[in-house]
């Protein structure tokens, strides 16, 4: 089936079977690797990418369900080699370990504070809930939320 | 993990949808937000040969207040009604239930139609409208068809819905003045399994009388259940009469809750007593505040 989307900007036209997932659409024909496959069924959000602005699980869609909508990747969040300010907070807050979990973690975090600029701890914590770190460094990761959501508030920690 | 392939189809008319449905039915499944489906498509528990993806049809996607009632379309997604203020302030127990379901991410992917028509004894929202006295909007070849969500729940995935029929709308019936409700599920986790939820949705005399006291299971037998034993036998008593805890001793007893990895049948009762206690409780003091209308 025919399907044309926008990813990260750029328009794309493609033919794909009904039942290819959204993930491996993102994966294998746009080599774009930095969405993770964790458990493909839904829990651990290693798959995360924004669809037309809103966080979803790329692994329990198939691609024909985006045509004529605009996905957002790991990849789109930077402009050229200027990392997105979520990107640099988690390198300064240590908010991956493996970093399996990090791009999930980022494109969640990114569509959260895209609705709360300055979200509690209680409200980072509920807004990655559907995202899982096996490595268990979830303290790190919300300083990590932290830093970028006071960034954006102008430099305040 | 792929399912067997299939046919795809996204219409942006209801009727197209409902044709298609037609002409497919002995293979095709109706897909809203997909989430349980594909899960189940992934897993080969089903394998449906047509997919007919209803999520771009525009008018199943609009919460809306109609005078008497609240309109939900199918394709609504969880977390739009979870956020809704209209339904915040008058409907908080389905706000709630919406707010229950999944996560954060798959809130964003699933929609009322789904959760209230897999006929899912876990589901969140079909509880709630069994207790607010919902109906359900049938729409097929034959035109419109409306069923009280109380007999739309037949057994453990199996509902009311006919071959060829696909759920187009929830209506919630306006509620009254002093009128409250609230919805609250134990989970041993955070976004694990339920153990049991329980929606209660009252609404009182003008002299405070409970007039109309209703509940919804969760987790709680091998469908969702309405407890409706209750009502009928506190309707016109007053709250400070009755002790909270007698009416949730009646409410467990229409549960029939099965024994699992979440808990024993015998634990599980005693989580829905505490919880129909809480959510009675909470759904008094919001009719009482008035809070809801």
């Amino acid at each position: 089936m025919k399907i044309s989307v926008n990813v990260n900007g750029r328009n794309v036209d493609a033919d794909v079977e009904p039942r290819k997932l959204l993930v491996d659409f993102i994966r294998d024909d746009l080599h774009l690797t930095g969405t993770h496959v964790g458990c493909d069924t839904s829990s651990c959000g290693a798959c995360t990418v924004l669809l037309d602005g809103v966080a979803v699980k790329s692994c329990t869609m198939f691609a024909v369900q985006a045509n004529n909508r605009n996905i957002t990747t790991i990849e789109g969040l930077s402009k050229g080699d200027e990392l997105h300010r979520l990107q640099s907070a988690f390198i300064e807050e240590g908010g991956l370990q493996c970093g399996y979990c990090t791009p999930g973690m980022i494109m969640t975090s990114a569509w959260l504070l895209s609705n709360n600029a300055a979200p509690t701890e209680e409200e980072i914590r509920n807004g990655i809930s559907g995202n899982l770190c096996r490595c268990t460094g979830y303290d790190s990761i919300i300083r990590s939320i932290q830093k970028a959501s006071s960034d954006r508030r102008g430099g305040r920690k | 993990m792929y399912p067997p392939s299939f046919d795809y189809a996204a219409p942006d008319d209801l009727d197209e949808a409902i044709k298609l449905f037609e002409l497919h039915n002995d293979n095709a499944k109706i897909m809203t937000g997909g989430v349980g489906l594909i899960n189940a498509m992934k897993h080969h528990i089903i394998r449906p040969g047509f997919l007919i993806d209803i999520s771009r049809i525009r008018e199943l996607s609009l919460i809306g207040d109609h005078g008497g009632y609240l309109s939900i379309g199918a394709t609504v997604k969880v977390a739009e009604l979870q956020r809704s203020d209209l339904v915040k302030r008058n409907y908080t127990a389905i706000s709630e239930a919406a707010g229950a379901i999944a996560d954060p991410l798959l809130r964003n992917m699933i929609s009322v139609g789904g959760n209230v028509c897999t006929g899912n004894p876990d589901d969140d929202l079909p509880p709630v409208f069994l207790s607010m006295d919902a109906q359900y909007i049938l729409a097929g070849r034959n035109g419109r068809r409306v069923i009280d969500a109380d007999g739309f729940y037949l057994g453990h995935m199996s509902t009311a819905i006919r071959p060829g029929e696909i759920l187009v709308e929830v209506r919630v019936p306006r509620q009254a003045e002093r009128s409250g409700s609230a919805y609250i599920k134990r989970e041993l986790r955070q976004n694990d399994h339920l153990v049991a939820g329980v929606a209660a949705s009252i609404s009182l005399e003008e002299d405070g009388r409970y007039k109309r006291l209703a509940f919804g299971l969760s987790g709680s037998g091998n469908t969702s259940i309405h407890a409706r034993l209750p009502g009928a036998k506190f309707t016109g008593s007053r709250p400070i009469d009755v002790p909270v805890g007698d009416i949730a001793k009646m409410v467990v007893e229409e549960a029939s809750p099965l024994s699992d990895r979440q808990g024993s049948a015998s634990y599980k009762r005693k989580v829905i007593l505490a919880l129909a206690r809480e959510a009675l409780t909470l759904a008094l003091q919001r009719a009482e505040q008035g809070g809801q209308k």
